[in-house]
């Protein structure tokens, strides 16, 4: 059961943790629009708690700093960054939801060797491993969300040969693992995700923990079904194109890119109903071929060979198989 | 001599995972020694290998999701290359535009919410209080655009998260960002970009579209241009900044924007095609221009692992397709090994390598970056953008850029009127007489490069027009796939030169090197000890923070650091050999 909370004026933390992330997420966040990043940490949603983001390396003011010979003074251990993780992990920013953009990298080897693969920074004469602090963190938060592919799933780290051991949130913490609040790991995929889809899902797990609405649900790879219930191919305006066996023979032409590679009918993934910035920027209806990024099992097979046509056995029951490619062009 | 260490890591407000390790002087209060070094790794040209060509366009550009559009076009130029899939004219020029719209966000985004922030009235009140009251009384030349008449305006405009100007470009940017979205289907990470052309429907509701979006983005170009260059006045009339981050003007720019016109995917036409691009590819060293061969710049790159977490690796090949030689370090034969193991400032002591550029028997730290761009084609006097609207010319090391009216409800009044800038090769020298450059001029380059970009989406929206309007509409060719074949994609990312070398064995990926503008800018130590160009640069940099060492926050050498732009996700990602010890779990 989840405890909800319900006191008026209580500040939520964000941590946002970049383990090994491209910072794709963060960028795809300052798309968002209605409300807008800002418009949350501006306090102008109603019915949210104020919220504030104390930890996010690609945003915030302050930095790291270790002097190593010489004791550390106020101005330059106040303004330090990585103390910042530290007070988290000890309560002194509860109540915190923990961000994780970026695969999880696994350490056993590289430490056993003395060095690392994935490092927030050095505090104290400490290297800050993101694996560690990932598990720490997620101990003390009242959710743990998994913003981005790589930290659902592992992403294209985690694709063959996953050089550095790489996996998702989940599969660190375990798949039924739950925050002290009863919140599951939820996962919020796509290459990156797109801003608004963050910003729903952060926002509505806020309303959640204040007791306004259910917890999201969520489907059997954590994905919340309010954005991740459909596939690209049911949403696709040029599904109809599809059933009539118009498939593009050149790219540029009006029909349907399955002949293309769209992973499309095998793909579940929002997009087409919410575009990536203001309502533009979708990908099989601008006639590009869906590579399946949000998928767990992204960027290795079913996925890879992107350009090559999916093969008919994989295609489910209620898409339907096109019988011929590239015909009944209009000449 | 007091000396002490001091470690800063993280490094905020830049992408990736970075560090730097510096001695300083508490004294002479300047910095002695310095180390910078990648953080972060994850293994991505292993991941490429046995894996479709094409493919590469989709992953490498997931290496980072700051500046995911240039990645892909330099991983589709090595594609085009390799599968001798030449594009229609269309399809260059809307490739074009994606790669336009991609900067104009990455440039300004970096100026006003990433570094901006250093130099912003909150720090400065923090680090260096006596900055403040000069600003106080320093007025702004370039007030009619930026709307700020003195600089203590201006500096608390850039205050982070609720200064005027952090709040309003961080809006602007955005619609360069669907501009890109608008070509790329999504941004970040492109899915448009594809061997032989464009994965795009594109008619005359997109074109209109986009050149409404370029207007806007004009007015944002106008701009970042005032807004530093004031700041650059007055960090040195006022506070002589003069001395941080210098370095001689040793640069690399591989040129970038093709002309729809030239560009054929050929190995053998790459110089032909490479000089007429809108920005001139070009080597500068000591000041001086050495070539705008962009196949002579791309044979004498070269790699060093010396003080990096890998050990050495075997050739693949002698020579390349023409019959030129291929050094053991260069790209196309590099194979790296990692091993990661304790850091050790004299060993290894990062997960970057030190790429290096080989000339007359030396090899040269060369640094990318917009100052490198603006440098080359200054210098070299050979690109040429005109358009209807907007128009650069450049030549007699200047390089004059001129922008439309751009009326537009998103656009502040101020930001309406047509306007032209002109920018100079910097007279800054070292104490030897070597043309130099520093930390004000990275930032003001990049400033004044985001102007260039503006000009150039106005040319190539233009040129795809003109296709349009001639029937010329193909957005792809089809090609065959060859089973061996060798390719190489060289652009520039907002950060500078950016180069992916692949070959292909059995139709499928057999090796894949990228070598990223953070990779030359961060760079250890090479075999020889010489440092990387931020290294140098941090090197000997005085210091102005006005408190004790105790309380220094290494300010100074961050405002170093961040004039460079860096991108630590693009500059790790190497390429691993036998390991695979987690092998990947399938889920479904």
């Amino acid at each position: 059961m989840m405890q909800r909370n319900n006191s008026k004026n209580e500040i939520f933390n964000i941590i946002w943790l970049q383990s090994q992330t491209c910072s794709g997420d963060t960028i795809s966040l300052l798309n968002a629009v209605d409300p807008s990043l800002l418009d949350v940490l501006s306090g102008q949603i109603s019915n949210i708690p104020m919220v504030k983001l104390a930890f996010h390396s690609t945003i915030m003011t302050r930095w790291g700093i270790d002097h190593i010979s010489l004791k550390m003074e106020n101005i330059a251990k106040e303004w330090n960054a990585a103390v910042i993780l530290d007070e988290a992990k000890e309560g002194k920013l509860d109540p915190f939801i923990l961000v994780v953009e970026g695969s999880v990298e696994n350490e056993e080897e590289a430490k056993k060797a003395g060095g690392f693969y994935c490092s927030l920074g050095e505090y104290n004469g400490r290297i800050l491993y993101a694996e560690d602090y990932i598990k720490d963190l997620s101990e003390r938060a009242c959710a743990v969300v998994a913003i981005g592919t790589c930290a659902s799933f592992g992403g294209i780290p985690a694709g063959r040969s996953n050089p550095t051991g790489a996996r998702g949130v989940y599969d660190v913490l375990g798949h039924n693992w739950k925050s002290r609040m009863g919140i599951p790991v939820i996962n919020v995929p796509g290459c990156p995700a797109a801003g608004d889809w963050q910003i729903q899902v952060l926002v509505h797990l806020l309303l959640s923990i204040k007791g306004i609405l259910p917890l999201p649900e969520l489907d059997e790879y954590n994905r919340p079904k309010f954005l991740y219930g459909q596939t690209v191919h049911v949403t696709c305006p040029n599904g109809i194109y599809y059933a009539a066996n118009r498939l593009v023979e050149k790219f540029g032409e009006e029909y349907c890119v399955f002949s293309f590679g769209c992973r499309g009918p095998i793909s579940y993934c929002p997009i087409n109903k919410y575009p990536f910035v203001e309502g533009v920027g979708t990908c099989t209806s601008y006639g590009a071929p869906c590579i399946g990024c949000t998928m767990p099992e992204f960027p290795d097979e079913p996925y890879e060979g992107f350009l090559i046509q999916l093969p008919p056995t994989l295609i489910p029951p209620l898409e339907g198989v096109p019988i011929k490619t590239g015909v009944n062009k209009n000449d | 001599m007091t000396k002490h260490e001091i470690i800063l890591d993280p490094i905020t407000r830049i992408e990736g995972h970075m560090g730097v390790h510096a001695v300083l002087d508490d004294e002479k209060r300047k910095v002695v020694e310095s180390h910078c070094y990648s953080t972060m790794f994850r293994g991505f040209e292993k991941i490429l290998v046995g894996r479709e060509p094409s493919d590469a366009i989709f992953i490498t550009q997931r290496i980072c999701g700051v500046c995911p559009v240039v990645h892909a076009y330099a991983s589709t130029l090595a594609n085009d290359m390799a599968l001798n899939a030449p594009p229609p004219p269309l399809a260059i020029s809307l490739r074009d535009l994606t790669d336009c719209a991609e900067l104009l966000y990455d440039h300004a985004i970096h100026l006003f919410q990433l570094a901006g922030p250093e130099y912003s009235e909150v720090i400065l009140s923090k680090f260096n209080r006596s900055w403040i009251d000069k600003a106080r009384e320093y007025r702004c030349e370039y007030k009619d655009i930026h709307g700020y008449s003195t600089m203590y305006d201006l500096l608390k405009a850039l205050n982070p998260l609720e200064g005027q100007l952090y709040l309003y470009t961080l809006k602007l940017e955005r619609e360069a960002r669907k501009l890109a979205s608008l070509l790329g289907a999504k941004h970040p990470h492109i899915n448009t970009f594809v061997p032989g052309g464009m994965a795009r429907k594109w008619g005359i509701s997109e074109t209109e579209k986009a050149l409404s979006l370029i207007f806007v983005l004009a007015g944002l170009a106008k701009l970042t241009v005032a807004v530093w260059e004031d700041i650059s006045k007055f960090l040195y009339d006022a506070i002589n900044y003069d001395e941080v981050g210098i370095r001689a003007a040793n640069l690399l720019c591989y040129g970038t924007v093709d002309d729809s016109e030239s560009y054929n995917a050929r190995y053998e036409d790459m110089d032909l095609w490479g000089e007429k691009r809108l920005f001139t590819p070009g080597v500068v060293i000591n000041g001086e221009l050495i070539t705008t061969k962009l196949k002579e710049i791309h044979l004498n790159v070269r790699q060093d692992v010396s003080h990096s977490y890998y050990e050495k690796w075997d050739r693949e090949i002698d020579e390349d397709l023409q019959g030129n030689k291929i050094a053991a370090e260069h790209p196309w034969n590099k194979d790296t090994i990692h091993k990661p193991q304790s850091r050790n400032w004299n060993g290894k002591y990062s997960w970057g390598t030190a790429p290096r550029w080989l000339k007359n028997g030396e090899l040269y730290a060369l640094e990318a970056g917009p100052i490198a761009r603006l440098y080359v084609s200054a210098l070299a006097g050979k690109a040429v953008v005109t358009s209807p609207w907007a128009e650069v010319k450049t030549g007699n090391g200047e390089i004059r850029i001129s922008l439309p009216e751009t009326k537009s409800e998103m656009l502040k009044p101020s930001l309406v009127e047509a306007r032209e800038f002109k920018w100079k090769v910097p007279s800054l020298k070292l104490e030897d007489g070597t043309p130099a450059i520093n930390t004000i001029e990275r930032n003001k380059a990049r400033a004044y490069c985001h102007a260039y970009y503006s000009a150039v989406s106005f040319a190539v929206i233009y040129n795809a027009i003109s296709f349009i309007e001639r029937g010329e509409i193909d957005v792809w060719k089809p090609f065959t796939k060859p089973n061996f074949s060798m390719g190489v994609g060289l652009n520039e990312a907002a950060r500078g030169a950016l180069g992916h070398w692949i070959i292909i064995k059995d139709g499928k990926i057999h090796r894949y090197q990228i070598i990223t503008p953070s990779a030359w800018n961060i760079s250890p130590k090479d075999h020889l000890d010489n440092p990387g160009p931020m290294e140098e640069a941090i090197k000997d940099t005085p210091i102005t923070e006005e408190s004790d060492p105790k309380n220094w926050t290494g300010i100074d050498i961050l405002r170093i650091v961040r004039s460079y732009d860096p991108c630590l996700a693009c500059t790790v990602h190497v390429f691993i050999k036998n390991v695979d010890y987690c092998k990947r779990k399938v889920i479904a």
